[in-house]
């Protein structure tokens, strides 16, 4: 699903803007443009959106359904502890995992760009990425990174904190569920904007 | 061998036979308004088997929650083993809680596990783990003293209720506890499987010489599995005794239990 998101997105990005682009003669820049945008925005919050909804409601499901149904007491009884064998595990997960999705994600819209330029022209495979790989920075790639793992440790904690405190039976799960994907998404957003203007004044924009 | 193996893993208390193992003193909990206990009190010798009894909501699952310490108590004091429970750390209370067996209401196998991993859950989180080919041991031993040998790779899901509760019982006993706390073990069940499940708990018991607490409702499990009684009402222990003596009782508001 990330994949297919970060195709079309690519896509669309560029038959979207290349019509602009074309008329103030800036037609070259638009590989340039599609990673920028790409790397250091779509493909990171994209990525990090689908995997809030797909993944932080499953994690509160799953966690929430083991709660009513006292399997995290039935842990807690065999001496383990129940935050570090299902929380601190799939937080890891998620951080770990949130990075590489992301860099397909971005590999795939830079595919979707490149597919773009060529249904209103023709551009060189390796014109594109060339373009592609000269516009991008360390100062592009970095924050972009760095801000991967943190959405995947905000979906994690979510999910796993709206399924651990799950009441009241499968309604109770089925409004965690919920609840996790809405706080999840917005946590998204709002480090979004933390991690870019802390960007900004680091000199990284 | 396999009694030999565990306790060299797992230190087991030293307590002789008549000792007080659990002592429950003044115990207050409440959820928001709701008193729950109010003023409980209970000792529990070793090796004795008592069974709790009352109307439903009136605290007796609340009552092993707290000896468990998956309940924190408002007040009093819980002794388990001579050690005060709120006193305990988390590893501390860890330690402790390899010496309790606990059997859930609902089961509460692990759903994404099979019947085996479920088994092996307990032996392979320790610090001490045993070896592959005693813990395979151990999951064989525990299944057949079930009689549920042949579930050992099927998920929870493929059991019937009655297997589910023999496989949790299976669970709770395979680090052979000293103590074991029943939450209505035979509720929901047909009258043959409740049948087969005092039957396994009364063999069990026999067996391993352990000291049990059974919440119920059953009679014929209250008849069978206790030798001593205790009603829980209005948050205290209302009523003590043997079952011979507690159904001779004229009090209005327990003797309808025993009609």
């Amino acid at each position: 699903m990330v994949g297919f998101t970060g195709l079309i997105l690519g896509l669309v990005l560029v038959l979207q803007s290349q019509p602009t682009l074309v008329e103030f003669g800036a037609g070259s820049y638009l590989p340039a443009m599609s990673s920028i945008s790409i790397i250091r925005e779509v493909g990171p919050l994209v990525t990090a959106l689908i995997c809030a909804g797909k993944i932080g409601s499953g994690i509160a499901a799953e966690i929430g359904s083991m709660k009513v149904t006292e399997q995290i007491d039935a842990m807690e009884v065999s001496g383990t502890n129940p935050f570090k064998f299902l929380v601190a595990t799939r937080i890891m997960a998620c951080m770990l995992m949130v990075p590489v999705l992301c860099i397909y994600a971005d590999l795939l819209a830079l595919m979707g760009a490149f597919l773009g330029s060529n249904i209103n022209g023709t551009v060189n495979f390796s014109f594109f990425f060339n373009r592609v790989f000269e516009a991008l920075h360390f100062t592009d790639i970095f924050p972009a990174f760095i801000k991967t793992f943190i959405f995947g440790f905000a979906i994690g904690l979510v999910g796993c904190t709206k399924g651990y405190h799950s009441q009241n039976g499968t309604e109770g799960v089925g409004m965690s569920a919920n609840e996790s994907v809405v706080v999840a998404m917005l946590s998204v957003i709002v480090i979004d904007l933390v991690v870019t203007q802390i960007s900004g004044m680091l000199g990284y924009i | 061998m396999e009694k030999a193996a565990i306790s060299e893993i797992y230190k087991k208390p030293e307590t002789k036979a008549g000792e007080p193992v659990i002592v429950v003193e003044h115990l207050k909990k409440s959820f928001g308004d709701k008193v729950v206990l109010k003023d409980f009190n209970l000792t529990i010798e070793k090796g004795e088997s008592m069974v709790v009894m009352g109307k439903s909501g009136i605290g007796k699952t609340v009552l092993i929650k707290c000896i468990i310490g998956l309940l924190k108590p408002d007040g009093g004091t819980l002794k388990v083993f001579g050690k005060d429970i709120s006193t305990l750390n988390r590893r501390e209370l860890d330690l402790l809680r390899l010496n309790i067996g606990f059997v859930f209401q609902s089961s509460a196998l692990y759903d994404s596990m099979t019947i085996r991993q479920n088994l092996e859950f307990p032996l392979r989180r320790q610090k001490v783990k045993p070896t592959k080919a005693e813990i395979d041991k151990l999951v064989r031993q525990s299944l057949k003293s079930v009689g549920l040998e042949n579930t050992i790779d099927l998920m929870p899901s493929e059991l019937s209720g009655g297997m589910r509760k023999r496989i949790g019982i299976a669970r709770s006993l395979i680090l052979k506890p000293e103590i074991v706390l029943y939450d209505e073990p035979t509720t929901g069940l047909d009258p043959i499987t409740s049948k087969e499940i005092i039957n396994l708990i009364m063999e069990l018991q026999q067996q391993s010489h352990t000291t049990s607490i059974v919440i119920t409702h059953d009679v014929a499990l209250a008849k069978e599995a206790s030798n001593h009684i205790v009603f829980v009402m209005d948050g205290i222990a209302y009523l003590q005794g043997t079952y011979d003596e507690v159904i001779k009782t004229e009090d209005p508001r327990v003797k309808p239990f025993f009609e």
